[in-house]
């Protein structure tokens, strides 16, 4: 074994990463079926620092490690049932670190929830907790994520179709963030393209 | 015809319908081709193939017409591929797909000659080679591996090739070589920095026949 691929355990000596250069997704099911309306909830664009949003590139163009840097949209808050996100980020450049890709935010509670971030070199991790996720999300790879939120209940996150991380959820008002920001040990510069991103609730 | 274990008929007619019916021996797996089988244990899906003895990528998508992601690069000799840990009560679509193309002769870093500074070293780009003679399927030339610092290394070659999907920068590990890297086609100079090797080659890649669809439905 060289080195395990995103959301995966081949056996031998499979090669190392996943990556994805497939076209632009356009449509996917739910995951986790049963009940889920499709919806589209309104953001507002986010650009801090040296963050800068077009349409779906985001872009932190500084390597300043201090200070609020951000590219991101962020979603309206939803307070109750539950609450699918998916997308599918690649990221095109990178020589920055320890960027958050995705977050769900908990806005009437502790702020951050859950942070997915990224590590030159590839490896995706829970900011909170340090868990590793999935390596292999380096330059030029495609990565797909789902989150499925049950409010009050659990948080979990699925990296190409397999599940990664689980979290118990409090109550209140949460939103989904996903773009491009500096962790508090991280900094730019990265661009990053998400595609194919889509919403449920039930 | 080799069918995933556990997979519906049906379910497979459905992917087929999606991905065009393709003819026999043009990416349906029946006499030509690869051809890949899935079996499903527990929430894990284990997919095998034959038929082609070369790297694939292995892809994924939860629609019979996709997306399709990679999951991965898999080298020649393997021939498996574990999914695991997956989405409860949803179909998985699996295909593999060859990846063809020339390497480069094999470099193994050298200290760099000039003073490296700043990030951008480490953006892909195509910069102007003199020595660049494209054609289909040309063979990468020149890699130049040179050590810029402690775990970095920058890569140039020069690009021969006028059909490549684009360049798989692939680093040698206990005697074998896995892709570190995928960087868009006419690059020519990429910088690595972090989980580094020594030794590396790259190759103009392209996607040959794409194997069969097989699919598996989570509980």
């Amino acid at each position: 074994m060289k080195r395990h691929l995103l959301a995966s355990s081949v056996t031998a000596a499979v090669a190392a990463l996943s990556l994805t250069l497939a076209a632009a997704p356009a449509a996917a099911a739910e995951v986790e079926p049963g009940g889920w309306t499709s919806y589209s909830p309104g953001f507002s664009v986010q650009e801090r620092g040296c963050g800068d949003v077009n349409t779906l590139t985001f872009t932190l163009t500084c390597s300043t490690a201090s200070g609020d840097q951000r590219a991101e949209r962020r979603y309206t808050t939803y307070t109750g049932g539950s609450r699918q996100f998916e997308g599918y980020f690649r990221i095109t450049s990178q020589t920055g670190t320890r960027i958050s890709l995705k977050q769900t935010f908990h806005e009437t509670g502790s702020g951050p929830f859950f942070m997915l971030a990224v590590e030159r070199g590839g490896r995706l991790y829970a900011v909170h907790g340090g868990t590793t996720l999935a390596t292999g999300a380096t330059v030029g790879t495609t990565v797909r994520v789902n989150t499925v939120h049950d409010v009050g209940g659990t948080h979990r996150t699925y990296i190409n179709g397999s599940l990664k991380h689980t979290q118990s959820s409090g109550t209140g008002g949460f939103y989904d963030k996903f773009g491009a920001y500096r962790t508090n040990s991280g900094a730019g510069p990265i661009s990053v393209v998400w595609s194919g991103i889509r919403f449920w609730r039930k | 015809m080799a069918f995933a274990s556990g997979a519906s008929r049906a379910a497979l007619c459905l992917a087929f319908v999606a991905a065009g019916c393709a003819p026999a021996g043009a990416g349906d797996g029946s006499d030509a081709g690869i051809r890949l089988s899935a079996s499903l244990t527990g929430d894990d899906v284990t997919l095998t193939w034959k038929g082609h003895g070369g790297d694939v990528t292995v892809e994924f998508a939860t629609e019979p017409g996709g997306p399709y992601t990679i999951l991965g690069f898999v080298p020649e000799a393997v021939a498996r591929y574990e999914h695991p840990d997956l989405m409860p009560a949803t179909t998985f679509y699996y295909r593999v797909r060859p990846v063809e193309g020339p390497t480069s002769d094999v470099a193994t870093a050298v200290p760099a000659t000039d003073r490296v500074e700043g990030e951008d070293w480490l953006v892909p780009r195509s910069v102007p080679d003199e020595r660049a003679a494209p054609k289909p399927a040309g063979a990468p030339a020149n890699l130049l591996v040179e050590s810029v610092g402690p775990d970095a290394r920058r890569l140039t070659w020069t690009d021969n090739a006028s059909d490549e999907e684009g360049y798989l920068i692939e680093r040698q590990v206990d005697g074998t070589f896995e892709v570190a890297f995928v960087v868009d086609a006419n690059v020519n100079h990429v910088g690595l920095i972090g989980e580094s090797a020594d030794t590396y080659r790259v190759r103009a890649y392209r996607f040959g026949e794409t194997s069969n669809v097989v699919s598996e439905r989570t509980p």
